[in-house]
């Protein structure tokens, strides 16, 4: 029930489609007040618009190290 | 009892428990450890214990002067954390209580940071992390002026104490909380830093035949790459940062401690990590070099109370390389009826080899002092001291 994961579920908080922006609550990683931004690596834009998931979605999030300074969503949809 | 004229080297001793009803009169020995990255802890140790004051003495602020005279004062303030108690029926009644022996065993002011949580710092220096737990607290701090910026520190399932080490170690820097007073150095900067030092004497030397504070009883000494204490060696870091970048640093590029002539080491290991930034990785370096010493020891002396977490030790007379500095990692005073003693894990990175680094600090600023407020410890005045 109480893992260390460094992948887990997220409700994404924010997303821009204009500057790629995208931040993320981690319910089983911090309490709900924590938003953390989505890393840029790995991602570009598409038709001139970058591909976000919409705010109030449920996402896979992993990161490369345990204080979390790199945020990766897991397999980002396209919304347009 | 302690006497306050029991012995030659008997130090100044004023127990006070808030609230508690027990005279310290009936106080056997007194127990306090300051260690880095630790709580600080005091054992106080009772002969005789009134049944009634078994759980009402938990939670009571607890207040414990000594040293060796009264301009050498040491402060430990905290609260009761719990009670262990022995009566033995055999033994009848001490103190006219069945309970023969209690040890109210005490952590300091930092026991207030004990609560777990789940957050994130983003964007913060040091300084602003230690900021942010002293205002919460009402601490007053000093902490190394660095002006790396952690993009981001996680809190998850941690208390604010176990935070803000962690956070400290991830740049080679210890924590002490004494008093209430929050302490962030790195040990290489003991030297530079002009805080109050601890001579050591040997039988050698002309004042170790005279019975004083600093005599050495016993020294243990741990001397090598890999020893019972840990192991020391050099260290390649590789990282990939966040532009793609891969970078490599080595722990030769990493300071001394200034003490002498620095042990070189006999392995190298590779490290490979990710990393935000290459600054990030030398940071990140500084974490594993100060956590290996080459030279440790143990040192029973007649109690001195200047000893203390992150001070130097200056160990004379043994006629060897490894007379001169070292570094107080933990300080172990315990007082009772017959003696004082002091117990210092010591660790060095280097000999007597080579002359000190030139530029020895100054100008030490010491802490404010204490005030209860509401049954919590707090400083009597803010001190943010970045140096």
């Amino acid at each position: 029930m109480f893992t260390n994961s460094l992948i887990n579920r997220a409700i994404v908080s924010y997303s821009n489609q204009s500057t790629g922006e995208i931040k993320v609550r981690i319910p089983s990683k911090f309490e709900p007040n924590v938003v953390l931004d989505v890393s840029f690596i790995g991602r570009k834009q598409v038709g001139g618009v970058w591909p976000v998931p919409t705010v109030g979605t449920q996402v896979v999030v992993a990161t490369d190290g345990d204080d979390y300074a790199n945020v990766f969503i897991l397999n980002v949809t396209p919304t347009t | 009892m302690i006497f306050s004229n029991a012995f030659p080297e008997v130090p100044v001793l004023n127990v006070t428990v808030v609230g508690g009803e027990v005279p310290p009169s009936q106080i056997a020995i007194v127990d306090l450890t300051f260690s880095e990255n630790k709580h600080d802890i005091a054992t106080i140790t009772y002969a005789g214990f009134p049944g009634i004051a078994v759980t009402s003495y938990v939670g009571l602020p607890v207040q414990i002067k000594f040293g060796n005279n009264e301009s050498n004062l040491i402060d430990f303030v905290g609260y009761v954390a719990y009670v262990e108690i022995e009566a033995n029926t055999r033994m009848g009644s001490t103190n006219d209580s069945l309970i023969q022996m209690a040890k109210v065993v005490c952590f300091g002011s930092s026991y207030q940071m004990k609560p777990i949580r789940s957050t994130a710092y983003t964007n913060k220096t040091i300084k602003q992390i230690v900021e942010i737990f002293a205002n919460k607290y009402k601490f007053s701090y000093a902490v190394p002026n660095n002006n790396y910026v952690f993009s981001n520190l996680n809190q998850n399932q941690k208390s604010d104490w176990e935070m803000l080490v962690g956070a400290c170690g991830k740049l080679g820097y210890s924590v002490t909380a004494h008093g209430t007073h929050i302490s962030v150095y790195d040990n290489y900067s003991s030297y530079y830093r002009g805080l109050p030092e601890t001579v050591l004497y040997t039988l050698e030397d002309s004042k170790g035949t005279e019975r004083r504070a600093g005599n050495i009883y016993e020294f243990k000494g741990f001397f090598g790459d890999i020893t019972p204490h840990g192991q020391s060696s050099s260290f390649v870091f590789n990282s990939l940062d966040n532009l793609g970048k891969e970078n490599t640093y080595t722990s030769v590029e990493n300071s001394t401690s200034g003490l002498g002539a620095k042990l070189p080491a006999r392995f190298t290991h590779q490290i490979t990590t990710n990393t935000v930034s290459k600054n990030d990785l030398e940071q990140a370096l500084r974490q594993y070099t100060r956590k290996t010493y080459p030279m440790t020891a143990t040192a029973k002396v007649i109690g001195v109370s200047s000893a203390m977490p992150g001070r130097l030790a200056k160990v004379q007379s043994y006629n060897s390389a490894f007379d001169g500095y070292w570094v107080i990692e933990e300080a172990r005073h315990e007082i009772n009826s017959k003696h004082y003693i002091t117990t210092l894990k010591l660790k060095t990175d280097s000999t007597n080899g080579a002359g000190l680094a030139p530029n020895k600090g100054s100008g030490y600023t010491p802490p404010p002092s204490s005030r209860l407020s509401n049954n919590l410890w707090q400083t009597e005045r803010e001190l943010a001291n970045v140096y």
